[in-house]
């Protein structure tokens, strides 16, 4: 492992970016047409839901400071299956995880920005661009995150501001209407897409900050401020542009983004909005490229993990073309199966960690008595 | 002009005086042994006889018992100095003007001679061997050797012709100092000493360069300073081993850190006033002999993008400015990118009216937007140098005839459109802007490339291509602090003096990743509003 | 043709950042670990150049969550 310290600041401005990553791109649409005109209150509800996972989480991480999560499981799990363990984990991360954010951002590209440029160039072009913020290092990357920040906050109050006279408030209502379980399967699967997969900055973390018994905290505030510009995107959609509208497009916010007319001059100025997106898409494919770089270097005991980025990289970008044959079958994909994984991996495999861990607090109270007692 | 010369400290001459055996043995051939003919023809043997080498050879005493070599190079020491010095002081103690009526001169004592000539003289230093006897006489150091003393002394005579204390050419203002360093090591570091009056400010000088031995001086407040960057511009100018050191450059790029990066590390000036205030702030000045340019270290990305007159122009003002060089430096950056990304990719993004006037001047002109940009821009930078090497008269006229007539006639002939030809413009003219030339060098090298990128893949090509340059200059150190400190590792107090240029008597503390010593700069409180 | 040459210039072009510094600094687990990541990659590329149409390995990940997956529907919690 290297030895990088960031501070708490970083922390909390790389998990907001993290959080929001592809969520703002892709889970308005999804949530409306489970929710509909709900989908606002979903993401308050999800949000608590979050926030309880989150928990759950680093409170396992509290007990070991310093320790990442792949030194844990190897450590309450013992050496050889917490090893196969962090592998079978780091491979379908790899392959649920950036493979296919880099997949929608040649998608998106290709569908409304540049139609006639393949989905290869812009897929390898991207992968270049996290290879060398992988490479890099952590620290470059929390700078750069400092850095790029206010202009993602910039762009997208500039957004909201700008779209505020276009709300319609009748969008919203009925409230309530289509009842609780909507809403609860809408929250699920925004948990499933924001917060669930922090559990990947369990393994980036802890190690790596200068003050590491408050990471948590920062952790909390950067989510804080993810959830709440999700919340914004997903109640500006409902608002704007109506839950049908929402529901339909793959890509409301970009909808949202076309509809902004200032003046008559200020217009379609959708591809500056989308470099938000850029902004927010780069860091999370980055902190998952890293995490599963810095992971796959400690099963295999190998100190330096710089020189796996290059060929890690190659693999990613190949894979993210083909890693959904269709549209189908990734809106399924993303419905069905993409829900139970990071529940299992984001919130049962923390939650057995910590079992595991107070069971052997137990234990040695256990052989204590019965050798007190034999 | 004349030239003084400190006393050499100690932990130079150390150098020359080693314990080792082998080293020691050398020495010994290298020392000066009593005979002075054997020294001078020694001299003689080593320059090869050269003219410029002047050797007096004089006896004194009643019975001509003394012999005394003068041995000074012509045109480097102040002929009036070595007669007031030395021989003045030689006449008078022997009591004769020299080599004349030998009955009237007085016995005397070779050593009270010696201590004569000594206490006359500002600089007096003892030569044991002719390694530094070398050194001193091609300094402009005058010579004497005493037959039967087996060591010499050197006087300090420098006196050459010099440019003076002139104006700067590169770095003007309209209000503050004008002074700019000369080309000798002494009146450099004499005009930063002006500025800065406290005994802290220490200064270290090496000679450099196997040949030409050329004098590097170090110098930085004591206790403002860390000394971990002390150390390190030590160490890394102790390992520089070449022949020659010529100008400031070469030691840039001997000790700047080795990454590969088309900004500079190292901040380079030609003003004492911005030295001083580079030093207040706790960074390091180096300066060598034979350049007015003096290196600054750590330099980091906001030292370049600040001018020295921001400190001397008010709070508002100076703000506005920096604020329009940021801009400036934005523009010349991504200029004719964007312009090549909105036409060729995403011209839904144009008003209207402009859409259709840009379209119809596309429409006549054969070439893609981005063999276009690439056309003007060679030719600006070509029209550029150009200018810088031209005599003063010519100057101006090709400077008129490259932008107005080339880029008029080029429009004319169909070959470049009129909208390229101001995004072209005002891209040059914004670079300028910057007050460091390595740096708008450096941004109008990276200017090309993302051209390439805003070509092929649009506004997702420059996004592609800002990030990689923040992750480069988010990635660079500069001896050890972060380069974009304090935009990266975000210090708020630091933010008071990079984009804005707060008023002096809120700018309260030194900058924090520099120096860990003494952080406050002690500023009084605010001006107090007066009572009508 | 062109696309078997054009995987091995890649390969070779990385190899060749990352293998003297590797080589330099003695780190030999790196260099296996390299090794093996880019003995995979090129696997991969290959693959990708004679099938033109894999199989996404998302069907691994599909056929063990299924039965979760049935369950949390059934449920309620997803759709």
């Amino acid at each position: 492992m290297p030895e990088v310290k960031i501070s708490l600041r970083q922390v909390s401005i790389l998990t907001a970016m993290y959080l929001i990553g592809s969520a703002i791109l892709i889970l308005p649409s999804g949530m409306a047409s489970m929710a509909k005109q709900d989908a606002w209150i979903a993401s308050l509800v999800g949000m608590g839901f979050g926030f309880i996972i989150l928990t759950v989480q680093w409170q396992l991480s509290r007990k070991y400071p310093e320790t990442n999560l792949l030194c844990l499981s190897e450590k309450l799990l013992g050496k050889w299956v917490g090893k196969i363990v962090n592998l079978l984990f780091l491979v379908t991360l790899f392959l649920g995880g950036p493979a296919p954010v880099l997949h929608d951002i040649g998608l998106f590209m290709t569908v409304q920005m540049l139609p006639e440029t393949p989905i290869q160039a812009i897929i390898y072009l991207f992968g270049l661009l996290v290879i060398l913020g992988v490479r890099l290092g952590l620290e470059v990357l929390a700078r750069s995150a400092e850095l790029l920040f206010p202009w993602f906050l910039l762009l997208f109050l500039s957004m909201s501001i700008l779209l505020l006279s276009t709300i319609k408030w009748e969008n919203a209502q009925p409230i309530l209407e289509t009842g609780v379980s909507p809403i609860i399967q809408a929250a699920i699967s925004f948990v499933s897409i924001a917060f669930l997969p922090n559990i990947v900055l369990l393994i980036v973390y802890p190690g790596s900050v200068n003050r590491s018994e408050d990471t948590h905290k920062a952790v909390y505030i950067g989510c804080l401020i993810g959830g709440l510009v999700l919340f914004m995107i997903i109640a500006l959609s409902i608002l704007v542009l109506g839950p049908e509208v929402t529901a339909r497009n793959q890509y409301p916010s970009y909808i949202l983004a076309k509809n902004i007319n200032i003046g008559n001059f200020l217009q379609r100025i959708e591809a500056v909005m989308a470099v938000m997106w850029f902004i927010t898409l780069f860091f999370r494919i980055s902190l998952y490229t890293y995490a599963i770089t810095i992971g796959f270097s400690q099963i295999f005991n190998i100190k330096n993990y710089q020189p796996l980025v290059l060929p890690i990289g190659w693999i990613m970008a190949m894979v993210s073309v083909f890693i959904y044959p269709n549209v189908p079958y990734e809106a399924h994909f993303n419905k069905k199966i993409w829900g139970p994984y990071t529940i299992t991996v984001g919130f049962l495999f923390p939650l057995f960690l910590l079992c595991l861990h107070y069971l052997r607090k137990k234990r040695p109270q256990k052989s204590k008595k019965s050798s007190n007692s034999a | 002009m004349v030239c003084m010369r400190n006393r050499r400290s100690t932990n130079h001459s150390s150098q020359n005086n080693t314990n080792d055996t082998p080293q020691a043995e050398a020495k010994n051939s290298d020392a000066l042994k009593g005979s002075l003919k054997e020294s001078l023809d020694h001299i003689q043997a080593s320059l090869g006889h050269s003219t410029d080498i002047v050797i007096r050879e004089i006896s004194i005493g009643a019975e001509k018992e003394c012999q005394i070599a003068i041995l000074y190079t012509d045109g480097l020491a102040d002929p009036k100095m070595i007669s007031d010095n030395i021989m003045m002081v030689i006449a008078d103690v022997t009591g004769s003007p020299i080599g004349e009526n030998p009955e009237q001169s007085r016995s005397f004592d070779s050593h009270a001679l010696w201590e004569q000539i000594a206490a006359f003289n500002q600089e007096i230093q003892t030569i044991h061997d002719y390694p530094e006897l070398f050194h001193s006489l091609l300094s402009g150091d005058t010579i004497l050797l005493m037959d039967g003393l087996d060591q010499g002394m050197a006087a300090g005579t420098r006196g050459w012709k010099d440019r003076g204390v002139t104006e700067t050419s590169a770095e003007n203002v309209v209000r503050g100092p004008r002074e700019a360093f000369s080309e000798s090591l002494r009146t450099n570091t004499a005009l930063i000493r002006r500025k800065i009056k406290d005994p802290n400010l220490w200064m270290e000088t090496k000679q450099i360069g196997r040949i030409t031995q050329t004098d590097v001086a170090i110098m930085y407040i004591n206790g403002i300073v860390n000394d971990k960057i002390v150390e390190e511009v030590r160490a890394r100018l102790q390992r520089i081993d070449v022949d020659s050191i010529l100008e400031s450059g070469y030691i840039e790029e001997f000790i700047q850190d080795k990454t590969l990066t088309p900004f500079p590390t190292v901040y380079n000036t030609e003003r004492p006033d911005v030295v001083a205030a580079e030093l207040l702030e706790g960074k390091i000045a180096i300066i060598v002999d034979g350049t007015p340019f003096v290196l600054i270290v750590p330099a980091l990305f906001v030292s370049f993008l600040h001018a020295a007159e921001d400190y001397y122009q008010r709070a508002d003002i100076s703000s506005f400015l920096r604020i329009l060089r940021y801009l400036s430096i934005s523009i010349s950056l991504l200029g004719p990118s964007l312009y090549i990304a909105v036409t060729t990719f995403h011209q839904e993004m144009l008003p209207t009216q402009l859409l259709f006037g840009l379209a119809g001047q596309r429409e006549q002109i054969p070439f893609p937007a981005f063999v276009e940009a690439v056309f003007m821009e060679v030719t600006f930078e070509i029209l550029r140098e150009a200018g810088v090497r031209l005599p003063k008269n010519i100057g101006s006229a090709i400077s008129i005839v490259g932008t107005l007539v080339i880029g008029q006639a080029a429009v004319e002939a169909g070959i470049i459109s009129p909208a390229m030809v101001i995004v072209v413009s005002i891209t040059a003219i914004s670079s300028f802007v910057v007050p460091s030339f390595n740096m708008s060098i450096a941004f109008r090298m990276l200017r090309f490339p993302l051209m390439a990128l805003a070509a092929s893949f649009g506004l997702y090509g420059i996004f592609v291509g800002i990030i990689a340059l923040m992750l480069h200059l988010c990635s660079l150190r500069s001896f050890g602090v972060p380069y974009l400190s304090p935009f990266a590792p975000l210090i708020p107090e630091g933010q008071k003096d990079t984009i804005l240029r707060l008023p002096h008597w809120l700018l309260t503390k030194r900058p924090r990743l520099v120096n860990q010593n003494d952080m406050t700069r002690k500023i009084s409180s605010p001006p107090r509003k007066s009572r009508e | 043709m062109l696309s078997y040459t054009f995987i091995a210039i890649v390969a070779a072009v990385l190899t060749w950042l990352e293998l003297p510094r590797m080589r330099r600094e003695k780190e030999y687990r790196e260099i296996w670990g390299f090794a093996a990541f880019m003995l995979l990659a090129i696997g991969i590329s290959v693959a990708q150049t004679m099938l033109k149409e894999i199989p996404t390995p998302l069907v691994f990940i599909t056929a063990i969550f299924k039965p979760f997956s049935d369950l949390l529907s059934a449920v309620g919690l997803i759709q």
